[in-house]
């Protein structure tokens, strides 16, 4: 009877908190944010990636938060789509706005015009008006800010963070905006970004530039000059990445890549100079982390949706793996900055889904790469015309065979379904493989109560105000 | 004067294959379902190659609605490259360069080399050059049947499927490739018939043509 009343207490209490004393406990907590963003990564990219590096009955990182309590369901569709693109999604979580495909960081009124090339065809009046978002935000509040990414860092998740414009494909206005005491570069930012890390170097450079200095930008200026100019460090391998001592670095812009980083199966197995996402992270952290009022840095796993569009499985898991890791990384670095994460709020989430689905009944333990072999005798199990069928397989796509063959699941070449470069099977037959309009999954931990505001079904514009929450502003 | 034959012999094999070589290819495939449904494919392509440049290309029946290769799918793009030119060239370093060539939109599709094998190129120039690898005629048996002047059959096959070639030694081509099952439930044929070049090489109509990458088309 005794325990029924205190619980009955204990629901009282909840139901009430939100009314009477709404930041008391989800406010104010978090000192630090990281927000860790895999781009398309919807729960089938989830689930394969767990089998594929920890089996059936393991888990990733992302999934062993908090006690796997906090997790949440998001809903992603934008202004005007059912199923999203990666500049309203992305911008939605950054300023709680819901706008239309294309856009990011603008008020919904805002309507996506096609730039030319890379240059900005948006009015500079009278289509919409910049909205803030969690980053400026936070650095207009004394927080030391960063972005990170494997895509360019010019591609719509990292711009949602810190430019605002009617359409994402403008990308050499998108870095110009990053680019302190230039012209086009947003106020909002302040004193400018911290860190900013990624892949994208062709939209800082000129494109009369001879060589690897060749960039695709219509001005002539070479933004890598002007932020050197600026106080910046800035570097373009991943071993001047390594040598660049945090400590002492105030602000630091890499460029690895002049257009995305190298998928991280490429990386490692070409020994590409590009450092990885892990690296990137800890670089980013041990700059930001100097600033005593904190930071918010947003770290994205760009290359998982470029594989999942190109219905390469095996390197959907391999960049999927490798965010999971900067993850653990992010986690380990900032249990020893701050025990127990006590004033740092970590959040894990995706933009949107694909179509990437998975089939059955496989026999627990088969390569989730593989053919679909029977959980009862491990015998290939065949479509209506006697043909074996992979586990992952994609709703929509390029790879609809006229007729379907026989599957090998080896290596040989990429015709066998193992082979790092085969590409799974589709149901509709699309150019290129869409998005999926599903409901993606969020983790979170640390700063109190802070990560336990994030449950339930929600909209993505109320991780913005959850994260403001957090943070007391 | 043994080197100078060889040197020689080298020159004129040389010469015989690297004069420009223009074919049809028709693709043929066929098969018969469990559910006693009988399904056939069937397509033709452009090949032309040169010294250090292959070029394959669909046929398009001129009765066939195309598709425009915008953005119809919203921020997607169109990866399905069935249609667009295969363009593989070799520079004097032998490195090789793979790209797609749409026409009618005057692009020029670039991936990066580690993309490569994923848009259905492997890499191997012998393969493409020649339509297969000529190693592997050596694991193949001569048939004694009939066939064109300066070409030869070949054959492989075990107890549930065969592979054969009609190998044109003085072209350095297959005139055809077929493999299939030996119950006829299953058939793929590539039938190669050599025409007349061009006067025009296609890859030498494309200079004015946009070249973007194919990663961006990834998003």
């Amino acid at each position: 009877m005794k325990k029924l009343f205190i619980n009955t207490l204990l629901l009282s209490s909840a139901a009430l908190l939100p009314v009477v004393a709404p930041t008391a406990f989800a406010a104010g907590e978090a000192k630090n944010v990281i927000f860790f963003l895999g781009d398309g990564m919807g729960p089938t990219t989830v689930t394969a990636a767990r089998i594929y590096k920890y089996k059936e009955e393991g888990e990733l990182h992302m999934e062993k938060l908090d006690g796997k309590t906090r997790t949440a369901r998001v809903k992603t569709y934008s202004k005007d789509a059912q199923t999203t693109d990666s500049a309203p999604s992305m911008a939605a979580y950054m300023t709680g706005v819901k706008m239309n495909n294309e856009v990011l960081s603008m008020s919904a009124d805002t309507v996506a015009i096609k730039p030319t090339g890379a240059d900005s065809n948006c009015p500079a009046t009278s289509n919409g008006t910049a909205v803030d978002t969690i980053l400026e935000i936070a650095k207009a509040k004394g927080k030391a800010v960063g972005a990170v990414s494997t895509a360019r860092i010019t591609h719509a998740t990292p711009a949602a963070t810190y430019s605002h414009i009617c359409h994402r494909d403008a990308e050499n206005n998108i870095a110009a905006q990053a680019v302190v005491g230039g012209a086009g570069y947003n106020t909002k930012l302040g004193t400018g970004l911290d860190v900013l890390l990624g892949g994208g170097r062709d939209y800082f450079l000129p494109n009369t530039g001879v060589g690897a200095a060749k960039g695709k930008r219509t001005d002539g200026r070479d933004l890598t000059a002007e932020v050197v100019t600026q106080g910046y460090t800035y570097v373009n391998s991943g071993s001047a990445l390594n040598a660049v001592d945090g400590k002492t670095t105030n602000k630091l812009f890499g460029l690895f890549n002049a257009s995305h980083m190298e998928y991280e199966l490429d990386r490692v197995k070409k020994s590409i100079d590009e450092p990885s996402l892990t690296t990137m992270t800890l670089k980013a952290i041990d700059i930001l982390g100097k600033n005593a009022d904190g930071f918010f840095l947003m770290v994205e796993g760009g290359r998982i949706d470029h594989a999942l569009h190109g219905t390469n499985a095996k390197r959907v898991l391999e960049d999927t793996i490798a965010f999971d890791d900067a993850i653990k990384a992010a986690l380990d670095e900032m249990e020893k900055r701050d025990p127990g994460l006590a004033n740092t709020l970590i959040v894990i989430t995706a933009d949107h889904d694909h179509t990437m689905a998975f089939n059955g009944y496989g026999k627990r333990g088969s390569d989730i790469l593989g053919t679909v072999k029977s959980y009862k005798d491990g015998t290939e199990l065949l479509d209506v015309n006697g043909k074996n069928y992979t586990t992952l397989v994609f709703g929509n796509g390029p790879n609809r065979p006229a007729i379907r063959s026989t599957l090998v699941a080896g290596t040989a070449d990429s015709t066998q379904v193992l082979h790092d470069d085969y590409l799974q099977e589709t149901g509709v037959k699309l150019g290129s493989e869409t998005h999926g309009g599903g409901d993606v999954m969020l983790f979170a931990t640390g700063a109190g109560v802070a990560s336990k505001t994030f449950k339930g079904t929600i909209d993505n514009t109320k991780v913005f105000s959850l994260l403001n929450s957090a943070f007391g502003f | 004067m043994i080197k100078y034959v060889i040197f020689v012999m080298a020159f004129f094999v040389e010469f015989a294959v690297a004069a420009p070589l223009s074919a049809v290819m028709t693709f043929e495939s066929m098969t018969i379902t469990s559910e006693g449904v009988r399904k056939q494919t069937q397509f033709q392509e452009k090949f032309i190659r040169d010294n250090n440049t292959i070029w394959s290309e669909r046929i398009i029946p001129t009765s066939t609605k195309q598709h425009a290769h915008s953005d119809h799918e919203g921020h997607g793009h169109d990866l399905n490259f069935a249609t667009a030119a295969k363009w593989i060239v070799k520079d004097a370093a032998s490195q090789i360069k793979f790209r797609f060539v749409r026409i009618n939109d005057k692009k020029i599709i670039e991936p990066r080399v580690t993309e490569y094998e994923t848009l259905g190129f492997n890499g191997d120039w012998e393969s493409a050059y020649f339509l297969l690898n000529r190693d592997v005629l050596k694991k193949m048996i001569v048939l004694k049947q009939q066939s064109p002047n300066g070409s030869t059959w070949y054959e492989k096959k075990n107890a549930q499927e065969f592979t054969r070639i009609l190998w044109d030694e003085t072209h350095q081509i297959p005139l055809s490739i077929e493999t299939g099952r030996l119950d006829g439930t299953m058939d793929n044929k590539i039938t190669i018939a050599i025409n007349s070049a061009p006067k025009t090489l296609p890859w030498n109509q494309i200079a004015q043509y946009q070249t973007i990458a194919y990663e961006d088309l990834l998003d």
